[in-house]
């Protein structure tokens, strides 16, 4: 794709390609935002265009024809379309769903990694999730495979090792960034081994089997291992990395039996991979409960927030009140709702099966939230500076206009901050709302327990952890998005 | 010029108290005159300047503002009509600096093209740029500018009457004195009536057009910068006023009318005999020397006088022994002791020579 030059907002002469500021009068240059993802370095460009080829291959020859009863082989695609005519058993037996189903969802993992990489690497986020997997990879392999004693030690020399990478990389400053490839390269690796799993159960169970027939497969595992490659050499930019990346491609190795098998072939990813739907809808249902009782303690909280700056009586037995409810065990509060508003239930004829299921999950929930928004907006407009409410009284404001053009503005970033508070709490608080009939990804940890099945708990767990972290992630970009520019710019120097 | 603000026995008791923060304060003030409010901490200065837009009640009394009583009015009609300038200054930071100037007018319903030259003419009264200016946040101002909009937000609405409250207190002393000039000459151009509170005696002589000193709640002299300087009406004011009285009165004295119009000048292009004559007859120890055009050139010492040479060209020295027409006799007393010439030269603004004075002119002007 041929790079647009950019050109100044203001004068509109021709810029040089990286600038961020017009050359000519100095005016800001905002880039589009295509621009920013298809700037990328030729490696990037590289690991997009695989992107999109693996994807392609999802649309290629794939299963042989017999399967459906067809003369010609069929893709992974086609086989998706027509998975309800077969049997379970028969899907499972052949790990065909999960073989259907990977290119595209891995696809878009490899995208994403991409496309959030360079965020990623500003945090510490892939160092803290390299340590996770080096030790819930390395050390079960170690005391499994070795005596005891000599397991110890390998532990020990594992955390010296870690001690040492992590030690020079904050020093460095560098940890993100390479823990970062480590990540990817280990994601790959741990996909091509995947593949390769698959394609062992599924092609040696399959006598006639014609692999020019049926490349897409192939091809995939080619492309995965091409990517491999380029991201080891892409990523070696000094001594060190070399070596970090060959422990890496070791440890993937060891790693698969202990982390990739156990999480994909059977563990929560599998649950994921086998109830692709269902992991839809329940989302789906956790985010409206989390929502509908957000919105509630929004509209409750903010006025009220607003009503206790001007009333300091009421200030005090209001943060009380909110601050019991917060400490009320939510089991207890989803319990208190149902006999409540059952109750409501069966005097009113206007309401009706209100007692049990969504409602007194979103009411108990909306309780809960209160208190953060509450306080939030409380502390907020405490803070504005009575200067400013001077001079806008002095001016002439009536109370009103100095809360809207003022106050609320100042405050609304401490409000949003309560507001993301409430909904991570939210979603975490929401898991228990299945034990009430509301739905929501807690069923899959409710049914869990009941049925011992640990894959359907982790899945649940693994899921909301997720949908917090993406929910504080876009409510992050809606702080930064509420505050007033007046506020982001840089202080003047004295 | 008729009374713009009138105070009548105002009285101020904070209620669940008998102390009387504002006792039976009474005074006038014309059209454009700035009043200074000022006395020791706890003196009820700012108590009494609040309740001219009520965000103090008034207890007893009654305020006229242009013979209107302002308890008869809306308040907040009332504060929309008077300009308001706090010392924090109070820039509202979530707006540019062309919306917190029009926050007045917006207030009023102004229209859109009215208020956008209002806020373009102020800038440019408060000395800056418009275009530079008025899309940026008050965060990217230091703080003299930052007053300076608080200045132009509290003129926005073109209100008769202003109030400011210590609006230099936060800034240092160097920015303070630049910002009073300025001050002064935005208040040269818009003559407004101001009142203005400030614990700072010499901010008070150096602004006020009319000086009232408080203590505890109590009017105790309410008269002209000078007139406190030269008849402080007892012990209290003398004190405050301070033992330096004599050399703040300085202040209030420009040159221009002080000096004495016949400068010993001797031109560059002059002998140096003719220049031994004008010497003793003046008496001095210099001669001020000047160019074709009366422009000063430098002084001409008694004993390079008696030497060599031909022309008063020949010997004469640079000097900064002069001072412009309009700086107070404060800085002239300063300059002539610095220079052991005895006297100072008077130029004016293109350099030209009009004047000089000595210690004996300023001893003369205190004395009238």
């Amino acid at each position: 794709m041929k790079t647009k030059v950019p050109i100044c907002p203001a004068c509109k002469k021709e810029l040089p390609e990286d600038a961020t500021q017009c050359v000519y009068c100095a005016a800001e240059v905002t880039k589009p935002k295509f621009r920013e993802i298809f700037s990328w370095k030729v490696s990037d460009r590289f690991f997009l265009f695989s992107v999109i080829l693996l994807f392609t291959t999802f649309f290629l020859p794939w299963f042989p024809g017999q399967f459906l009863y067809r003369d010609e082989p069929f893709s992974a695609f086609q086989m998706l379309l027509s998975m309800y005519d077969l049997e379970v058993e028969f899907l499972e037996s052949f790990n065909i769903l999960r073989m259907s189903q990977m290119v595209p969802l891995f696809a878009i993992v490899v995208f994403f990694l991409i496309y959030i990489g360079d965020y990623l690497k500003k945090t510490p986020y892939p160092g803290l999730f390299m340590f996770v997997i080096f030790l819930i990879g390395a050390i079960p392999f170690f005391f499994d495979n070795f005596s005891k004693v000599n397991a110890w030690v390998l532990t020990a020399a594992l955390f010296v090792v870690l001690f040492y990478y992590y030690k020079s990389g904050m020093t460095k400053g560098t940890i993100g960034r390479t823990s970062y490839y480590m990540f990817f390269v280990f994601f790959l690796i741990s996909l091509f081994l995947y593949l390769f799993h698959l394609s062992q159960g599924f092609y040696t169970q399959l006598d006639a089997i014609h692999i020019n027939e049926t490349y897409g497969f192939f091809s995939a595992w080619i492309i995965v291992s091409a990517m491999i490659v380029v991201a080891f050499f892409r990523y070696m930019v000094s001594v060190e990395d070399f070596w970090c990346l060959l422990g890496v491609f070791v440890f993937s190795l060891i790693a698969y039996s202990t982390v990739v098998q156990p999480l994909f072939v059977s563990g929560p990813l599998r649950f994921f991979a086998d109830n692709f739907s269902k992991t839809g809808i329940q989302t789906v249902a956790h985010l409206k409960i989390v929502g509908i009782a957000l919105g509630i303690a929004i509209v409750a909280g903010v006025p009220l927030g607003v009503y206790i700056t001007r009333h300091p009586v009421a200030a005090k037995t209001v943060l009380y009140i909110s601050s019991i409810l917060i400490t009320i065990p939510s089991i207890a509060m989803f319990g208190f709702m149902m006999p409540i508003l059952s109750s409501i239930d069966q005097n009113l004829d206007v309401v009706q099966g209100i007692g049990i299921g969504t409602v007194p999950a979103v009411t108990a929930l909306a309780l809960y939230s209160l208190l953060p928004i509450i306080r939030n907006t409380y502390i907020a407009l405490q803070s504005v500076d009575t200067s400013m409410i001077e001079a806008g009284i002095g001016m002439g404001m009536t109370s009103f206009q100095l809360l809207v053009r003022v106050e609320l503005p100042l405050a609304a970033p401490i409000i949003m901050a309560g507001v993301r508070t409430s909904v991570v709490m939210g979603v975490a608080i929401a898991a228990l709302a299945a034990y009430i009939g509301a739905g929501g990804l807690g069923d899959f940890v409710v049914q869990g327990l009941q049925r011992s099945t640990n894959a359907s708990v982790l899945a649940g767990a693994i899921s909301m952890g997720l949908l917090a972290i993406i929910c504080d992630i876009f409510l992050e970009k809606a702080e930064n998005w509420v505050t007033p520019t007046g506020l982001k710019v840089k202080q003047a120097m004295e | 010029m008729g009374t713009m603000l009138k105070l009548d026995k105002v009285t101020k008791i904070y209620p669940g108290t008998d102390f009387r923060a504002v006792d039976e304060l009474s005074f006038e003030l014309e059209e454009g005159e700035i009043c200074i409010l000022v006395g020791p901490s706890g003196c009820g200065k700012t108590t009494a300047m609040k309740m001219i837009n009520r965000l103090h009640s008034i207890t007893s009394g009654k305020i006229y503002i242009d013979g209107q009583d302002v308890s008869s009015m809306d308040t907040i009609q009332l504060r929309r009509r008077i300009g308001y300038v706090i010392q924090n200054v109070g820039l509202f930071p979530n707006m540019t600096i062309a919306e917190n100037i029009s926050v007045i007018p917006n207030l009023l319903k102004w229209d859109k093209r009215k208020i956008n030259e209002r806020v373009h003419s102020l800038l440019e009264i408060v000395n800056l740029s418009a275009e530079e200016y008025k899309d940026r946040y008050p965060r990217e101002l230091s703080g003299g500018q930052q007053q300076r909009i608080g200045v132009a937000r509290g003129m926005a609405g073109d209100p008769p009457i202003m109030l400011m409250d210590e609006p230099f207190g936060a800034i240092d002393p160097t920015n303070r004195d630049h910002l009073q000039n300025e001050f002064l000459k935005i208040q040269e151009k818009v003559k407004k009536t101001i009142v203005f509170v400030t614990h700072d005696i010499d901010e008070a002589i150096k602004m006020g057009d009319k000086i009232c000193l408080l203590r505890d709640g109590k009017l105790i002299q309410f008269a002209s910068p000078e007139e406190m300087l030269t008849y402080p009406k007892n012990d209290f004011v003398r004190d405050f006023v301070g033992g330096d009285r004599t050399i703040k009165r300085l202040n209030l004295f420009s040159i221009s009318k002080v000096k004495r119009d016949d400068p010993p000048l001797i031109k560059a292009s002059a002998g140096l005999e003719e220049a031994r004559g004008t010497l003793s007859e003046y008496g001095t120890d210099y001669l001020v020397v000047v160019d074709e055009n009366g422009r000063l050139a430098g002084l001409a010492a008694n004993e390079d006088l008696q030497g060599k040479g031909e022309t008063v060209a020949d010997v004469v020295q640079r000097t900064n022994a002069y001072l412009d027409g309009t700086a107070s006799l404060k800085e002239a007393l300063s300059e002539i002791f610095t220079h052991d010439t005895g006297f100072l030269i008077v130029v004016d603004g293109d350099n030209k020579v009009s004047g000089w004075l000595d210690t004996n002119d300023i001893k003369k002007a205190l004395k009238d």
